[in-house]
């Protein structure tokens, strides 16, 4: 209506008063009649099919409708899986090593006249007085003397330690200027009080040394060893006395192994470990290597250690931009008596990894490499052999973007299952006759491994009529080899293969039940003649995979009587809604391509679906006429006649949010089979010839 | 809004306009052209300023000296030379249904070229003396329309085009012209002249453009196809429009411009000639809205890419923009300048008698539909302070038109004045066109 008001009134006419007239308070109203045209529009094949993958142009512009509907896919992801188990180590110290240590203590003649003196011998006395002559008097000799306990401070050494292994060197140097015929002397552990060693040195002359080597193992040594001389004899001799010289006595330990300690340790090795990991759960397949396309490595670690722990892990064989999978972590010093637990990520993805093991002779199997010390840190610390480090590694949810090796031979039932088919999903007929149909079912392998496909049932099903054809012929139960993919500069190339089921079957009548629904049952076979000379070289990769589709091919050469194509569509015209329709007649004016006799109804459905209101056209819209070639030579004009009254069209645009279309098909000539091509068109305009109440406030 | 529309309605139903400073609106006969001839006297004697007549001499009234004048007014003016009052009636003012009879009344009226105008306005404005020159300054409001439409217009409007069907109907001519704007402005009257006898004025005025729309075509024709598959349009035209998405009366600033009056007068002791040019100006109007064509234009319907496809059928209300389009006549927006509607007039009067006065003039504006407006004048006196003003007149968007001027001073101070153009409404209706009324209340001292 207002493209009456506003195209035939206020525009083209007096535009002057309808230009004015638009104040508020100006609104009168008359009666007009309006011819014009509303609303034109032009269909082609592609535009009744709304799915445009369903209209393949041939190379003669005739139309085929196809209709392709996925069967299966079949994964990289449902080939293998790279679930690797559980790597669990817990490892102790195999050593705990200390460092050679030496340390020297003077017992001059001074502390020993003073011991003897304090012992009541008056040999002490003696020797202090002849210190202070300074010039040589005789010493008469001297035997049976004992001095100490002296403690010696070994605290720089360790505070404790139970001792596996090891020696002590004990050397006396004799710095005094007689002849020491005879020293005994003995080393103790001074808490818990122990015997380390006793010793005996005879004829030391005077500026020379004797050694003695005690061997440690099984000793308990604390931070202090009492040194005691338990029966030293000096030989006569005029000389000098001078109380300063002295015993130089010398201690020294190396191949210190403790079972454990309180000390300030060296750097010390706690694991080194090199082991193979197979992938679990793969049946019958042999990966020689795979990329990781998505995963994690998780560590859970917990040490008793009382000092950080550093662990490296490593998959050699796994690499990535030339560096191999590896990571390091540090774990914290357990408290004391207590334990410190950590957890370590680590992206695994992207990762190229050999799985023929650490000989390249294995399958489906990874080497990894732990290693895990101790450093040096110069703090006293408390280890034991008994310390402990508890270490869990998961490879956490692989996903291979890539394998390759042998794929092994999965059977899979494929169905029972259904399929809908919606190409005929609007269309019913009382007599539908296609030229020639073809059902396909085309495999498209991405997948590096040959295969084969047994169909063993398939069945259209029409649910409106009931009616279902099952496959019958030379394509059923057979069994038919479906090609490998191949590899090119690292990507697949897809192969198709197609089992044909149109040759030596019944399969037209399949399609002329005009089907929504297909079931299908059969068996797919991967590496169907097994292992046998298969060189390991099968491969898949992530993204692309094997498919399998029900392919429908009808080439639109049809003889079709009363085939109805139903259609809804959105309804809405506001343009009418605000202007004064009171009644008029619509011509549909159609000027059809098609070669097809055409009559078009419409049922207008509310919001909740209910029909509101319906135009039934008698007229035909007539067929375009033929060649010879069964080509349309030019479009047949038809005109299309109703009537609408004011109500109705107030139903209209106040109640009808949808229209459903129903057009009803016969070909022309009858019993011909008629082809449709991509330039058909079927052009029409709606012409109203309409009393119009103009209400110039509008 | 209601209240100003229901002012401008009122107006609009009793108008016919004047500009303010029209020398022959009623209330000058009481002013500047009042009749100062006071009685017959002996021709000797010659104590007072007489003036004589081929057999008789007249005392004459000492002329009026004043200070200050200020004066409100408002008028309003609708005429065609087709559409009838009854139909004005029907469209303006009772807004109600247009049948066969009243439709086809105007047919029997129709000519090649028929037109309608309204001019409303109203304003105040005042003048004082300085030296013997008046300054005046004001405000004015505007609204004016004027159209000319062919026969087949008319019918196309009112009938529809399914009459025409396999038929050409002719717009030609068709134009439009419809200008809303409000002015403020400043002006000086001067007295020159040995006998100090002649006046000369002119005011200045800022103009503030509120609402623009234009229709202006050649050989313009509407061909209606016998099945109505199409309609095409021939000819060329421009139409361009200021926003028109809300009516107001007094619409947004949309332009700006100057305007200009000039006056001219020439005065005797009991005649003058008097010459106005009024409303001599433009607007630069912004952002309009302009459609030109020149040639063939064809409306077939409004596209639908494909009724069954993804939007169904779904058709938005169409207007202007989208007839235009469907034509392949593409909206253009920029700024344009176009003239005000002006008008020139001259006018002279002559006191006969101490109680009559006579005036002839003609009046032209410059817009599509008018004709030259020729009119007389017989002012009787009642009394020195109130005068009945009779009025002929043929021409304009109009014909011929009785109109009748009131004036009444009080207190030698107060004038209070009105033109009526009601008796043609009120007598015959559906045979006249052409109504009106000016008010205005002035005060001088």
């Amino acid at each position: 209506m207002k493209i009456y008001i506003k195209a035939v009134v206020g525009i083209l006419f007096i535009a002057g008063i309808h230009f004015s007239c638009k104040r508020e308070f100006e609104k009168p109203r008359w009666d007009t009649k309006v011819l014009a045209p509303l609303v034109k529009s032009k269909l082609t094949i592609r535009d009744i099919i709304k799915d445009s993958t369903q209209v393949e142009t041939e190379v003669d512009h005739s139309i085929s409708l196809v209709n392709r509907q996925q069967i299966f896919t079949y994964t990289i992801d449902s080939l293998v899986s790279l679930e690797a188990p559980q790597f669990k180590r817990t490892v102790k110290l195999s050593s705990l090593v200390l460092s050679d240590q030496t340390i020297t203590r003077a017992i001059s003649l001074g502390q020993i006249a003073l011991q003897l003196k304090n012992q009541g011998n008056p040999l002490g006395d003696q020797i202090i007085l002849a210190g202070k002559l300074g010039f040589p008097i005789p010493f008469p000799g001297v035997n049976d003397i004992t001095a100490g306990p002296i403690s010696i401070d070994i605290s720089q050494f360790f505070k404790t330690a139970d001792l596996l292994s090891g020696q002590m060197i004990v050397s006396v140097k004799n710095g005094l200027p007689l002849t020491i015929s005879n020293l005994q002397f003995s080393l103790n552990n001074n808490t818990p009080p122990s015997v380390i060693t006793t010793q005996t040195f005879t004829n030391i002359l005077p500026s020379t040394t004797q050694s003695k080597t005690q061997d440690l193992s099984g000793k308990t040594i604390g931070s202090t060893i009492d040194a005691s001389i338990d029966d030293m004899d000096i030989a006569p001799g005029t000389v000098i006395i001078d109380t300063s010289d002295a015993l130089l006595l010398t201690l020294s330990i190396s191949n210190i192994k403790v079972f454990s300690a309180t000390a300030i340790f060296p750097e010390q090795e706690v694991v080194n470990e090199t082991s193979n990991v197979e992938l679990i759960g793969l049946n019958n397949v042999e990966l020689t290597e795979t990329i990781i396309r998505q995963g994690t490595v998780h560590a859970d670690v917990y040490s008793t250690a009382e000092d950080t722990v550093r662990f490296t892990y490593e998959i050699p064989a796994a690499t990535k931009n030339g560096q191999t999978f590896k990571f390091d972590a540090v774990v914290p010093p357990a408290p004391a008596n207590g334990t410190s637990h950590v957890v370590f990520d680590t992206d695994f993805s992207g990762y190229l990894m050999d799985l023929t093991g650490t000989d390249g002779t294995k399958y489906n199997t990874f080497y990894n490499v732990l290693k895990g010390k101790i450093n040096y840190t110069g703090r006293l610390v408390h280890l034991s052999l008994d310390d402990s480090l508890d270490m869990t590694l998961t490879l956490v949810d692989p996903k291979p973007s890539y394998i390759k090796g042998y794929l092994g031979e999965d059977a899979l039932d494929v169905g029972p299952g259904n399929i809908d088919v919606n190409i005929f999903k609007n269309i019913s007929a009382t007599t539908l006759d296609f030229s020639s149909a073809a059902i396909d079912i085309v495999f498209e392998n991405a997948l590096g491994i040959p295969a084969e496909a047994t169909l063993d049932n398939l069945t259209a099903y029409n649910s409106k009529t009931g009616a279902n054809v099952s496959l019958t012929g030379t394509p059923v139960n057979q069994s038919y080899p479906i090609a490998p993919a191949t590899e090119g500069g690292g990507f697949p190339v897809s192969v198709q293969s197609t089992i044909d089921l149109s040759t030596g079957s019944n399969a037209i009548s399949l399609l002329n039940i005009l089907p929504d629904k297909f079931s299908y049952a059969g068996i797919f076979q991967f590496n169907p003649a097994g292992k046998v000379g298969n060189p390991h070289t099968d491969f898949a990769y992530s993204g692309v995979d094997l498919k399998a589709f029900l392919d429908i091919k009808i080439p639109l050469s049809v003889i079709a009587a009363n085939m109805v194509l139903s259609d809804t569509a959105a309804f809405d015209i506001p343009a009418l809604k605000t202007a004064g329709f009171q009644e008029g007649k619509f011509n549909l004016l159609v000027w059809n391509g098609f070669p097809f006799d055409v009559k078009v109804d419409m049922r207008f459905l509310d919001q909740y679906g209910v029909q509101v209101d319906s135009i039934i056209t008698t007229n035909t819209i007539l067929a375009a006429p033929i060649d010879a070639g069964g080509k349309v030579v030019s479009s047949k004009y038809s005109v299309v006649s109703f009537q609408l009254s004011a109500a109705e069209v107030n139903t209209l645009t106040n109640l009808a949010t949808q229209v459903v279309f129903t057009a009803r098909f016969d070909t022309k000539p009858v019993n011909t089979h008629v082809s449709i091509y991509d330039d058909y068109s079927i052009d029409f305009k709606l012409v109203g010839d309409m009393n119009i109440q103009v209400n110039s406030g509008q | 809004m209601k209240k100003i529309g229901s002012i401008v309605v009122f107006i609009c139903s009793i108008v016919s306009v004047y500009a303010q400073v029209d020398f022959d609106r009623p209330e000058a006969f009481l002013f500047e052209r009042k009749n100062r001839l006071l009685k017959e006297v002996d021709s000797t004697d010659s104590d007072q300023e007489t003036v004589s007549t081929k057999n008789k001499t007249f005392s004459l009234e000492k002329e009026k000296e004043y200070k200050a004048y200020f004066s409100a007014y408002g008028s309003g003016y609708i005429n065609s030379n087709a559409i009838t009052n009854s139909f004005i009636k029907a469209y303006l003012y009772t807004k109600s249904y247009i049948d066969s009879d009243l439709k086809q009344q105007q047919v029997d009226r129709l000519k090649k070229s028929n037109s309608i105008g309204v001019d409303l306005k109203a304003g105040i404005y005042g003048q004082h003396t300085f030296k013997k020159i008046r300054v005046e300054a004001g405000l004015n409001y505007r609204d004016f329309y004027s159209s000319q439409y062919s026969a087949d217009a008319y019918k196309l409007a009112f009938y529809g085009n399914s009459m025409y069907a396999g038929q050409t109907a002719s717009l030609d001519p068709m134009s439009m012209y419809n200008v809303n704007y409000q002015t403020i402005y400043l002006g000086v009257k001067k007295t020159v002249g040995k006998k100090q006898n002649i006046q000369l004025g002119a005011r200045l005025g800022f103009v503030r453009g509120g609402r623009l729309q234009r229709i202006h075509s050649k050989n313009l024709s509407l061909y209606t196809a016998n099945d109505g598959s199409y309609l095409t349009l021939n000819g060329k035209f421009d139409v361009a429009y200021t926003d028109d998405s809300t009516y107001s009366a007094v619409p947004s600033m949309n332009g700006a411009g100057l305007t200009s009056d000039y006056f001219f007068s020439i005065k005797g002791k009991q005649s003058e000639l008097a010459i106005e040019l009024l409303d001599v100006g433009f607007v630069r109007w912004n952002d309009v809205a302009t459609y030109k064509g020149d040639g063939s234009y064809t409306y077939d319907g409004i596209a639908i890419d494909n009724i069954i496809g993804g939007n169904g059928i779904v058709l938005d209300p169409v207007n202007l923009a989208t007839i235009f389009e469907n034509m392949g006549i593409h909206k253009t927006v920029k700024d344009v300048t176009y003239m005000l509607p002006s008008t020139v007039h001259v006018s002279y009067y002559r006191h006969l008698s101490p109680k009559v006065t006579i005036t002839g003039g003609v009046r032209q504006q410059f817009v599509h539909g008018y004709i030259p407006k020729i009119y007389g004048k017989l002012a009787y006196y009642l009394k020195k302070d109130f005068v009945l003003i009779p009025t002929l007149s043929y021409g304009g968007f109009g014909r011929a038109d009785v109109e009748l001027g009131i004036a009444k001073s009080f207190s030698e101070h107060l004038l209070v004045s009105a033109n009526l153009m009601w008796f043609e409404y009120l007598v015959a209706p559906s045979k006249t066109s052409g109504q009106g009324m000016s008010v205005a209340f002035s005060y001088y001292f």
